[in-house]
């Protein structure tokens, strides 16, 4: 502003006059009428003064503005020819695409199965991340999680759900849920005896004891009963539409009578539609959380502390804010378990969890109730679904571009007939829209012809037709498919659209048109691309398979190919003893049963007991966690493990009840919790004393014996450190069975006589271990095999694209040739000369992909404990294979032109 | 065909032309240096009337359209904000068919009777 009050003050005519004029204004009179007002201003300014001169401007500014001076709208006379150009268009691509019927096959198959596995993928997807949206409070209910004594896990101490209702006006309800292995074991049998005096028996695993609140705060739609009443008393149970087929078939079960265990009734008041497969909880049987009240004399359900075995649920309410009411924890904590915390010298803290987060973005927590899926895995996908489709693109566009010299004459002719630029894209916009919708339609019927296959491929049952699948109903499915046709359509068409329509009618119709070297070198980087996904995948597909390979068959520190595991009994009498060894006896008398041993687990779970153990003498501080594993005295031999110092238990040593242990208990250790221990030979530890059963109650324990360790858990998780009792109730969950496969049926079939003769009423099941433990690889292998399905899907549209291009390639180089030939050129030495490029490009391709692999590949290892080493076999293969493949192509390309008379070539013109 | 046509035209045109254009195109081939500003210059000096550019602007328009006049662009000033003149010259044609105005009107003129009388 001072600087204009030093000089001659600016005068000018108002600024919004002249904004205002040159926004109506057509820019090409603009010149003429804005510099004479402009100029007729200054003067008028002289002549009379400023106002009047501004009164002047503003009036004329306004009277200017009529349709004179407003920009030119052309009328848009190529419009009326609309509806003529675009059939001809039409027909046009139509032509095309019936012309070059490998070119249209090869872009519209390879595009229909990029887009196939995409759809497949997203709807693996969409199915991982509804897991637990259909509850209809998932917004607010939430899983109170547990880190304390070194470990975070999903359960919680029964004294926090209700204490956290009292406490807190946020939480709205509390509901707990707690496996029946807390209370009677992994397994119960539940029997049913109808009018006529018919029984029918299943054991069953799947059962939990939750709060009545359980069913009002999820949403488990009722077929029978109704959840806010599920559980009048004690003695009520919930069971799945399922379990009430298997028992009662089609009768209504409302108010029948079940046994547990063949001693306790419960009376069915409600049947709920079978839990769906996306809900993090599975169970098939829901008893009331207080029929076990009274079971531990004084302690109490509602206000135990020291037991974190329970998954504890929040509602809160809908203004609650989950992180202030987290904030509040540690003070909660410090109130309920100060003293606890002090006297077990560990602090312990609790978390909010939505619900709809255990699912996929769960940390590793100990005591999940199922295997959880894998975020990284979902993203992973998605990721090579895109990867997919982006070849095909790719595909299309190298096709497109290097079939642009065939075409060049008939875009010069156009040009000359006056097609102007625009038109010219638009025509090969169509072309590749015909192709991308035409893909569409063939990718949707792929899709529902794979669709059970791939259902059986990733162990998930995300509907079998394509009206089942939850993806058609989602709207937004149809946006991305949209969105994929129009950025298909418009991305792998612009390119070559752009060059297709640039050429020169000069130079193309004088037939000097020579290939550009810009669109050579875009076509070597995108086919390059192509290149390093392809090996990515293979080199990936290849680890997936060692390492799933290798789990299944690495050395589990157990015989486990002959184990036959068998459910022990759950209705018995005082007799049971007698029964047992009859049992076992029987057994011994066949040749074909080696050995049989009762245990309280076997591998290929986690074990549900864990607590502290530490040296006698020690302070709490050097605690160290081990799993408590109940056995007879022949799970040693029957499991083929071996003693690494000291003896296996005696005939008739078993675990006394707590309040008969006064001398310290014989136990054994594996060599992993001897070594927690501080013991790292096995002979150090013989006949020391340690203490276990931290919490309510601490024994002394005499450790008799060093085992040596096995795999308890999947080869991701390490060695779990193991601590061994005698068994107190002989007969534990499981019995053992080692066996000869020699006539493995047979067996079975005595062994189940032998079942059936020393217990009667309980259902004879059983199962082989090496099943049931590869059963925790499912989700590994399912990954495998999508992976390898997806690598090999985008191999062969890479592939596709190869050949392609190459038959493209080898055309354009006829002449050369044939020129080659009659020069005395022989065919080993074109068909080199013609694959180095490409000898090049997989070269520089591998260069940048295996680095890439390698930290992904090294990534995924580390989640197991026990991986393979990655060997020279990722880097080496996926290179041959590309190798390979395209010399194959090439070579055939070239040896089949080459093989021609090289005069027919020549003349031709 | 090309003689017909315009021949016609003409003969429209200059019953069409009308009092203001008449002036601005008189003023066109006076003016040294025509455009809007200084033709509305030219003309408020030679009539005394006032005459808004916007009104000039369109006559010039017309007239060119008629191919009395043809323009093209001139220099720039700062006086104008950078902007350039469109300067206007007469045509031929724009000479001629001022010239049978004339010519109409002094036949006219010699018509009256009185005019002699009267001034004697």
């Amino acid at each position: 502003m001072d600087k204009h009050a030093l000089n001659e003050p600016e005068v000018r005519p108002p600024r919004w006059a002249d904004r205002f004029l040159a926004w109506y204004c057509a820019p090409e009179l603009l010149d003429e009428i804005q510099g004479d007002l402009h100029e007729a201003f200054h003067r008028r300014r002289k002549k009379y003064n400023l106002r009047k001169a501004q009164r002047m401007f503003v009036a004329e500014v306004l009277l200017f503005c009529k349709p004179s001076s407003f920009p030119k709208f052309d009328y848009p006379y190529h419009l009326i020819n609309m509806p003529g150009m675009i059939s001809n268009y039409l027909k046009i691509a139509g032509r095309n695409t019936l012309k070059n019927k490998v070119f249209s096959l090869i872009n519209i198959f390879g595009l229909a199965i990029g887009l196939a596995a995409c759809f497949l993928i997203l709807q693996y997807v969409h199915f991982e991340l509804s897991y637990d949206q259909f509850h209809e409070q998932a917004d607010r209910i939430y899983r109170v999680i547990r880190e304390g004594g070194r470990t975070k896990g999903a359960t919680n101490h029964p004294g926090v759900g209700p204490a956290l209702k009292a406490d807190f006006p946020e939480v709205q309800e509390y509901a707990r849920a707690v496996h029946q292995s807390i209370f009677i074991g992994n397994l119960t049998t539940w029997s049913y005896i109808d009018e006529a005096g018919e029984v029918t028996v299943f054991n069953e695993e799947r059962v939990y004891n939750v709060d009545p609140s359980f069913l009002t705060m999820f949403s488990f739609p009722f077929v029978y009963g109704n959840p806010e009443h599920a559980f009048p008393n004690t003695s009520a149970v919930v069971i799945s539409e399922s379990i009430s087929k298997k028992f009662f078939g089609s009768d209504n079960p409302m108010g029948k009578t079940l046994l547990l265990n063949g001693q306790r009734p419960f009376t069915v008041t409600g049947v709920f539609q079978d839990v769906p497969e996306n809900s993090h909880i599975q169970f098939d049987i829901l008893v009331s959380y207080f029929f076990t009240e009274g079971w531990g004399g004084e302690w109490n359900h509602n206000w135990d502390w020291r037991w974190p075995e329970y998954f504890t649920y929040v509602l809160l309410n809908p203004q609650a804010k989950a992180e202030a009411l987290e904030a509040k924890f540690s003070d909660f904590a410090q109130q309920y378990l100060g003293e606890q915390m002090k006297e077990l010298n560990e602090e312990e803290r609790f978390f909010l969890q939505p619900v709809a987060d255990i699912h996929l973005k769960s940390p590793q927590l100990t005591k999940e109730q199922e295997v959880h899926g894998n975020a990284q895995t979902v993203y992973f996908l998605l990721l090579i679904a895109m990867m997919i489709l982006l070849i095909a693109w790719i595909n299309y566009i190298n096709l497109s571009t290097s079939k642009s010299i065939e075409r060049a004459q008939e875009v010069g002719l156009r040009k000359v007939a006056g097609a102007s630029r625009t038109q010219l894209i638009t025509q090969f916009l169509f072309e590749s829209a015909i192709v991308n919708f035409l893909a569409m339609g063939v990718s949707l019927i792929l899709v529902m012809v794979t669709l059970p296959f791939f259902n059986q491929l990733t162990g998930k049952n995300i509907g079998t037709t394509m009206l089942d699948l939850v993806l058609v109903k989602e709207y937004w499915f149809w946006l991305i498919l949209a969105g994929v046709f129009v950025f298909g359509s418009c991305c792998a068409g612009l390119y070559p659209a752009f060059v297709l329509s640039s050429f020169r009618i000069t130079t193309v119709l004088k037939g000097k048109f020579i290939r550009s070297r810009s669109g050579t070198t875009m076509r070597k980087i995108l086919v390059g691309f192509q290149f390093v996904i392809s090996i990515a995948l293979i080199a990936g597909t290849i680890m997936v398979f060692r390492q799933v390979t290798y789990m299944r068959n690495q050395d589990m520190g157990y015989v486990k190919d002959q184990l036959l595991i068998v459910k022990s009994p759950r209705i018995v009498d005082s007799t049971l003893q007698q029964r047992l060894e009859t049992f076992k006896t029987e057994l011994s008398r066949n040749p074909d049963i080696h050995r049989m041993a009762p245990s309280s687990d076997i591998p290929g779970k986690l074990i549900s007991q864990l607590n502290f153990i530490r040296n006698r003498g020690e302070g709490t501080d050097e605690n160290s966690i081990a799993y408590h594993v109940y056995i007879d005295r022949d799970f040693i031999e029957t499991y083929g493990l071996t003693m690494v110092a000291g003896r296996n238990f005696r005939e008739e040593e078993r675990l006394p009840p707590p309040d008969q242990r006064t001398d310290p208990v014989p136990v054994m250790v594996n060599e992993k919790a001897a070594a927690s221990l501080g013991y790292h030979e096995g002979e150090e530890a013989l006949h020391q004393l340690i203490i276990f059963g931290l919490g309510p109650g601490e024994w002394v324990g005499e450790i008799i014996g060093v085992v040596s360790n096995h795999h308890q858990q999947s080869l991701k998780a390490d060695y779990d450190p193991l601590l061994f009792f005698p068994i107190p109730g002989l007969l534990g969950q499981y019995f053992t069975i080692n066996l000869s496969m020699q006539r493995p049926s047979e067996t079975i079939s005595f062994i189940e006589q032998q079942y059936e003769a020393a217990f009667p009423d309980n259902p004879f099941e059983y199962f082989f271990l090496d099943d049931y433990f590869n059963r925790q690889y499912a989700a590994d292998q399912q990954f495998g095999s999508v992976f390898g399905l997806f690598s090999g899907l985008a191999l062969i549209v890479a592939c596709l694209g190869l050949f392609g291009l190459s038959t493209f390639m080898i055309s354009q180089r006829i002449k050369e040739i044939a020129i080659r030939k009659v020069l005395g050129a022989n065919l080993t030495s074109m068909v080199l000369l013609f694959s180095g490029d490409f000898l090049k490009l997989i070269l520089i391709a591998n260069l940048c992909a295996l680095p890439l692999v390698y930290l992904a590949v090294n990534q995924w290892l580390n989640n197991f404990a026990f991986h393979v080493n990655i060997g020279w076999l990722m880097f080496v293969l996926p290179a041959v294979t590309l190798l390979l493949i395209s010399l194959t192509t090439v070579s055939i390309q070239t040896i089949k032109t080459g093989l021609k008379n090289p005069i027919k070539s020549l003349r031709a013109e | 065909m090309y003689i017909c046509y315009t021949s016609i035209n003409e003969i429209q045109m200059i019953e069409n032309l009308g009092h203001l254009e008449e002036s601005v195109l008189l003023l066109v081939m006076i003016v040294e240096e025509a455009y809007g500003v200084s033709i509305g210059e030219a003309y408020e000096k030679k009539t005394g009337q006032s005459i808004s550019i916007p009104a000039i602007h369109t006559v010039l328009k017309r007239l060119e359209k008629k191919g009395m006049v043809r323009s093209r662009m001139g220099a720039a000033t700062a006086e104008r904000g950078g902007r350039r003149k469109r300067i206007f010259e007469a045509t031929p044609y724009g000479f001629k068919v001022i010239a049978e105005i004339r010519e109409n009107r002094l036949q006219l003129w010699s018509l009256i009777p009185k005019l002699d009388i009267q001034h004697g």
